[in-house]
């Protein structure tokens, strides 16, 4: 068995744990953002083996230029390659929230934040699932033991909690109205766009591994401090609520 | 002379979490120091690594020490060696039990277990040494420190805290 499935099977189960744990806290237990996990899982193979795929094939096609990434193919191929996953991705993790069995997540900020957060982080944990199929179908890769792969097993824990992120802000512009869903999203996919920056120019030899990877995590984090400002302003709305009990007093 | 009584916290299983992460950082530095050496591509994340996931696996291990000690006038929080507040009860303004608002920015906090400050969006930084996050908090507070606790037998705990008060 190729290595990359136990190092799969070890980063998506804890994965899995730290995302589930996420979601308790933050939705105050509720098992309903669960279903929102599982409608994630498969959505990453989905638009990967029917939309991403297809698309920059069928332009690369179109327009006579191999499918490879490198500095020799135009400008608006590596354009075009470098936002295929944004949009497609970010389109598809939203699309269920578009079915009307979704509407009480779109009731108010936080029930939104929590179910973008569910979806997105679904498909990053079935991202992780498809990528290590990926990887094991190449010949260069799976006859390596898994503890090489631990650059996947960090990636992928950060890249599954990003995914969750960006998705929340895409589904708190939903539920704030027609006006902010659309921007809602492309603040996702601009984002999204971002963090895959590093990665993209470092296929092109224009960084290193290591700026690559830094400039992708900065993102990231960008995301997370947008995230948490978001969940601070909608929590403070549930606050009234809290219980407290006063033993003494001064 | 007042006896010593010793209170200790809510059973939780936050060390599976500090246990677990713990694990997860060593092995990834371990097996990237065994494949690539101090001289790779990833000499940065090891020094990272290794030595965070140390210091989880300490705070795993110590996590049945935490306990909560009243000596006389004062209130003893201790976390095996790790982690050691003493608060002057007469100095005490107020005890009260509450939630408290998640932040991820916060430090060492995991589902069942916060220690050391941990900043709070409501009320600010509080010294953490509780078995949960944020749920039924038992809150110290004196003139400049906020504490955070969560004992087991809470209204023991308050009874006698407030008993020594009075003394």
């Amino acid at each position: 068995m190729p290595g990359i499935y136990g190092m799969a099977a070890l980063t998506i189960s804890l994965a899995a744990i730290l995302c589930l744990t996420t979601l308790n806290r933050l939705t105050r237990s509720n098992r309903r953002y669960y279903a929102l996990v599982l409608v994630g899982l498969p959505l990453s193979f989905i638009v990967n083996r029917f939309v991403k795929t297809p698309a920059i094939a069928s332009l690369a096609e179109w327009a006579g230029t191999p499918l490879k990434l490198s500095l020799d193919a135009p400008w608006w191929f590596i354009i075009a390659i470098w936002l295929n996953a944004p949009i497609f991705e970010e389109a598809i993790k939203l699309l269920p929230m578009a079915l009307p069995v979704s509407r009480p997540f779109l009731r108010d900020a936080s029930a939104a934040l929590g179910a973008g957060l569910a979806l997105g982080m679904g498909f990053g944990l079935g991202e992780a699932a498809y990528l290590a199929y990926g990887i094991a179908q190449n010949p260069a890769y799976n006859q390596l033991p898994w503890y090489t792969f631990t650059g996947f097993a960090t990636e992928r824990l950060i890249v599954t909690f990003a995914h969750g992120l960006m998705t929340s802000i895409a589904v708190l512009g939903l539920s704030n109205g027609k006006r902010t869903a659309v921007p809602g999203y492309l603040a996702a996919a601009g984002i999204h766009a971002l963090i895959n920056l590093g990665p993209i120019l470092l296929a092109l030899k224009l960084l290193s591994p290591v700026i690559s990877s830094l400039a992708s995590y900065i993102v990231i984090l960008f995301a997370f401090l947008i995230f948490q400002k978001q969940m601070r302003v909608a929590q403070k709305r549930d606050e009234r609520g809290s219980r407290e009990v006063v033993y003494f007093e001064r | 002379m007042t006896a010593n009584k010793i209170f200790k916290p809510r059973p939780s299983t936050g060390w599976v979490w500090a246990g677990a992460i713990a694990i997860i950082l060593l092995t990834s530095g371990f097996s990237m120091l065994i494949t690539s050496g101090f001289s790779g591509p990833f000499m940065i994340t090891i020094l990272l690594t290794i030595p965070l996931g140390l210091i989880l696996l300490l705070i795993t291990i110590f996590f049945p020490a935490m306990r909560y000690e009243i000596e006389g006038r004062n209130l003893i929080i201790s976390y095996g060696p790790l982690l050691r507040y003493t608060i002057d009860i007469g100095q005490i303004k107020s005890i009260r039990r509450r939630d408290l608002g998640i932040s991820p920015l916060s430090s060492f906090r995991f589902p069942g277990l916060a220690i050391f400050s941990v900043p709070y969006r409501e009320i600010g930084t509080v010294k953490m040494c509780a078995t949960a996050a944020g749920t039924n908090i038992l809150l110290i507070e004196t003139e400049s420190i906020k504490y955070g606790l969560t004992p087991e037998n809470e209204e023991e705990f308050v009874k006698e805290l407030r008993a020594r008060m009075q003394q």
